[in-house]
């Protein structure tokens, strides 16, 4: 209403009106926006939060009423502890050799297949792409059995040959999405880039090294990095082909068993509660420890991240 | 690599361009390659497993065919398997429903201009890069240890769940001044929020593409005729939007297909990781397979007509 009286120059009352209703509208959708934000933003944060917060308290913290989120008696100790639990440092050197290696190799086999679907017109190239496609519907479940055997009978299991193999050919899982996602990245960019390059004497491949690969690294990055993170997370691949090698998500995951042999207390008589106390805080902080490294990767790339989303139109 | 032989024949006369078009094949080699070796062999290979028994040896396996007896035990006799069946089915039009109109609003949200957006949108992605494999799992696990231990040991617990359960952001806005019974669909409610907002990650991110795609001159000569914002979202925003919205279907519907928490997958996991009854189990994953490509068919021939592609 305000703002509608404060603009002078309307003199028309039908006019006016209409101002005003629009302000209130803009208004209450801003209002509107805002609370859904900030109450989706906190829905996600939250656990985060919580996690955090559980990682320095004392087990006490945990069953005394009086503490909500800050701990009373502030401790660093439960990652010291979850660090020597999980046995944190070669976990993770693992799981960031194996993630670097398995993105690193999607990431350019993906570019580079997403680039010959984009800029080339030939024969058969509706049909391949339905394979890409196909790569992406066909459940994991389906071809993972014959694959162990295959990769069991060419004495390839218990190495990194597998995930080397599958990422270098572009059909570990899900990067059929990847295929897609360098694809429509490409076709984005003008013709005239290739024929200005072919009048200078730039064949398809010298056009693709100097010139295209370097607009690329929007998508190379969202690529690694997406790839990267569900690597982090990826248990099942690793189990099969890799049995023994320790990564974070396969300790992660088998957490709540190797939590419930720590005996607490030496022998004394520990209530049930101290125990599943302790075995939270030791999980949160270990969730915590698994996720550090991913948050500091995407404060990096984040930028690069949400360049490439906007621009990326994808178009099925 | 056939194929790759034969485009460099000279089977017909070609223009410079027609030769350029054809490095396309050199570009997607690796992906063929790859195809051939680690999918089409493998699919082939589970499907004549489906109708074999499979006895692992040492030297690698050895098939004991069954015929059709895998099939018709799975859709016959096993009880199970139509019960998982119906409930996948269930959970993935649940999940569709809810995530694809959830993340098209949120992106709607995301893809305006206001104060904080860069923070709102690294937030909005932020499930996306920690909520992956493993890590999303983990929070499902300690819930389930919570509900144990309210009942294990109620009196300790109880103070507990106060500080850190996922019911404790009800019970901190309400504090016991409502009934138990509004309080637990509520504590449901706020619970499958956060697992449906980590399930549309992907998603946004997609319709958050989308919409950038669609040119503002649209919205300026819309708006110099006198549309209002409701006119020009139905006119403008949806119908350019289609692609993605089906797009999104689709892969909302193949992920939650294939998620682990899906009953049917875990149970095919579980035998596959088990090392036994593989016959059954690649019986089982392609009768799934097969449903899965049934119900996408379906989809896109009902939406493929009524998507309008601005080319």
């Amino acid at each position: 209403m305000n703002s509608a009286m404060n603009a002078p120059r309307i003199h028309n009352p039908k006019l006016r009106r209409l101002l005003s209703k629009k302000n209130v509208t803009r208004l209450l959708i801003a209002l509107f926006r805002t609370v859904f934000i900030i109450g989706i933003c906190f829905t996600i944060l939250y656990p985060l939060l919580n996690k955090i917060s559980m990682s320095f308290m004392d087990e006490t913290d945990l069953y005394d009423r009086t503490v909500k989120a800050i701990a009373k008696n502030f401790t660093p100790q439960n990652y010291l502890e979850a660090m020597k639990f999980i046995d944190y440092g070669e976990i993770l050197l693992n799981t960031v050799i194996l993630c670097t290696l398995v993105s690193v190799l999607q990431a350019a086999s993906c570019t580079v297949v997403g680039y010959g679907f984009a800029r080339f017109r030939f024969r058969g190239r509706g049909i391949f792409f339905a394979l890409v496609i196909l790569c992406m519907v066909v459940p994991t479940q389906v071809i993972l059995t014959p694959q162990y055997l295959n990769f069991k009978a060419m004495n390839m299991l218990g190495s990194f040959a597998p995930f080397v193999s599958l990422g270098l050919t572009a059909v570990a899982p899900r990067c059929g999405l990847y295929i897609f996602l360098a694809r429509q990245f490409f076709r984005g960019m003008p013709k005239e880039i290739d024929e200005a390059a072919a009048i200078d004497g730039a064949g398809p491949y010298k056009t693709f090294t100097s010139i295209m690969l370097k607009s690329a690294i929007p998508i190379m990055v969202t690529i690694f990095l997406f790839s990267f993170v569900w690597q982090w997370g990826e248990n099942t691949y690793t189990n099969l082909f890799y049995s023994n090698f320790q990564t974070i998500a396969k300790t992660l995951d088998n957490i709540g068993y190797s939590l419930a042999d720590i005996q607490l207390g030496g022998g004394s008589v520990v209530s049930l509660a101290a125990q599943m106390a302790y075995q939270s805080i030791m999980r949160a902080t270990s969730t915590l420890l698994a996720i550090i490294p991913l948050l500091i990767i995407y404060v990096f790339c984040q930028r690069f991240f949400i360049q490439s989303v906007e621009r990326t139109g994808i178009v099925g | 690599m056939q194929r790759k032989v034969k485009s460099k024949g000279p089977a017909y006369k070609s223009s410079l361009m027609q030769r350029r078009n054809r490095t396309g094949y050199v570009f997607i080699t690796p992906f063929l390659i790859g195809f051939a070796l680690f999918m089409l062999i493998p699919m082939i290979q589970s499907f004549i497993f489906s109708f074999n028994d499979i006895k692992i040896v040492e030297e690698g396996y050895t098939l004991i065919p069954k015929g059709l007896y895998n099939y018709k035990n799975i859709l016959m006799i096993d009880t199970r398997f139509r019960q998982n069946i119906v409930t996948s089915f269930g959970l993935t039009i649940r999940d569709t429903l809810v995530v694809v109109p959830f993340s098209f609003f949120a992106a709607l949200i995301l893809s305006k201009e206001f104060k904080g957006r860069t923070i709102a949108r690294a937030v909005f992605f932020l499930p996306v890069i920690v909520s992956t494999g493993v890590l999303a799992t983990i929070d499902m696990k300690d819930s389930v240890m919570m509900m144990m231990m309210s009942r294990d040991a109620a009196s300790a617990a109880n103070s507990m769940q106060d500080s850190f359960s996922a019911s404790s952001l009800v019970n901190l806005l309400f504090s016991g001044s409502l009934p138990i019974s509004m309080l637990e669909t509520i504590s449901q409610a706020t619970s499958g929020i956060y697992e449906y907002i980590i399930k549309s990650g992907i998603q946004i991110i997609i319709f958050i593409g989308g919409l950038n795609t669609i040119s503002p001159s649209l919205y300026e000569s819309s708006n110099i005729e006198g549309a209002t914002a409701w006119v020009n979202f139905w006119k403008i925003t949806f119908p350019m939007c289609g692609p993605y919205i089906l797009l999104n279907l689709v892969y909302t519907i193949i992920d939650s297909f294939t998620n682990l928490s899906n009953p049917l997958i875990s149970r095919i996991r579980n035998d596959l990781m088990g090392l036994k009854n593989f016959g059954i189990a690649s019986a089982a994953a392609w009768i799934y397979f097969i449903a899965i490509f049934i119900v996408l068919g379906i989809v896109f021939a009902v939406l493929q007509r009524r998507v309008f592609y601005h080319e």
